[in-house]
């Protein structure tokens, strides 16, 4: 399940600002409560996908310890991208919790 | 007792585990070498500062953690295989085409110099052009219907998430298109050489020939340039293909 929205989890946790590759795995861990750890090889794919179809911007900086370091930026696109993809959730999130909720007094109205 | 030449042997330099795994990343795409520094920068970057990031004091557990949790060097760079692949297609295929575009544009020129200049034409040109053109079309319309159906075929497709050997198999198909391009063009060049050959041999070499010598010459560029580059992603996409084995 969390494949399929990797570029939006990605996307989520760069709203805050530019974020390098092992920044945007912590950002992720932090804010899914450690429920989303990801292999952190995975991430740069998405990354450079991202990259590739406009959601991101990167270039490259010098961290405090003097290393190379490719920094990434959501574009304007990510982050209509990204809105979209909230309502498009959101929406999701309120049609599933109906129908949980139709289950839930499913059986109470069986018994009446 | 060691040797002189034991000890004259520079020190061993000592293992390095992040720039080792950096270098393996590195090693693996080798066919797009661009790819390869980025990555290998990135992944580096990445390792140090999880490393730096962890609490186990004990620092030889704490980089193998480190690694583990990264994953497999080669694993990690056959996530790139698709996209990269794809890429090596795309500027093949816009090489191929810009190349068909460049020698359109000096035949094209030389054909209107001809005539401006009202250039002379003996029975030996008339004969050779008599079997030349029709080889040199045909060479020509090979290339441009290769390099736009090559140009059709990376201009629509995507890179999947994960590659697949059937997406393999259709990248290799269109950088031997492109290569077929390449050919159509060598051939198509050739002819044009004979041709432009046999007309400024026929005529007195001033001024005027400069313009069919250097258009001439800008042909021979376009496509031994062509061919050369399309060589090295020919080879550049077996080298891909190994690391999806």
């Amino acid at each position: 399940m969390l494949k399929g929205h990797l570029d939006m989890i990605v996307l989520a946790a760069m709203v805050d600002g530019p974020a390098h590759g092992y920044g945007v795995i912590q950002e992720i861990k932090r804010r899914s409560g450690g429920a989303f750890d990801l292999p952190e090889g995975t991430i740069y794919p998405t990354l450079h996908r991202l990259e590739k179809a406009g959601y991101l911007a990167s270039h490259w900086t010098t961290a405090e310890s003097g290393r190379k370091r490719r920094v990434y930026k959501m574009t304007r696109r990510g982050e209509r991208a990204l809105s979209d993809h909230r309502a498009l959730w959101q929406r999701f999130v309120d049609a599933i919790g109906g129908l949980f909720g139709e289950k839930a007094r499913a059986p109470a109205r069986t018994h009446s | 007792m060691p040797s002189a030449a034991c000890l004259e042997r520079k020190p061993v330099r000592p293992r390095e585990p992040i720039a080792d795994f950096g270098s393996a990343v590195a090693r693996e795409l080798s066919f797009d070498p661009r790819l390869a520094r980025r990555l290998r920068a990135e992944v580096e970057d990445h390792l140090h500062e999880a490393v730096a990031d962890r609490a186990d004091p004990h620092g030889e557990n704490r980089l193998a953690e480190v690694m583990c949790a990264f994953g497999d060097p080669r694993a990690f760079a056959r996530q790139f295989l698709a996209s990269a692949m794809l890429s090596l297609a795309r500027r093949a295929a816009a090489v191929t085409a810009l190349a068909v575009v460049g020698m359109f544009g000096a035949m094209e020129a030389r054909a209107a110099w001809y005539g401006w200049v009202n250039w002379p034409v003996n029975d030996h040109v008339r004969a050779a052009n008599a079997i030349g053109h029709p080889v040199d079309r045909f060479a020509f319309a090979l290339a441009a219907g290769f390099a736009l159906s090559a140009l059709a075929y990376v201009i629509t497709r995507r890179a999947p998430v994960r590659f697949y050997p059937t997406f393999g198999r259709e990248i290799g198909f269109c950088i031997k298109l492109n290569a077929a391009v390449a050919l159509a063009l060598m051939s198509a060049m050739a002819t044009e050489l004979v041709l432009t050959g046999v007309r400024l041999l026929g005529a007195e070499l001033d001024a005027r020939a400069l313009v069919p010598f250097v258009s001439l010459m800008l042909e021979v560029a376009v496509a031994g340039g062509s061919m050369s580059y399309v060589l090295i992603m020919m080879n550049r996409c077996s080298r891909a293909l190994r690391l999806a084995a």
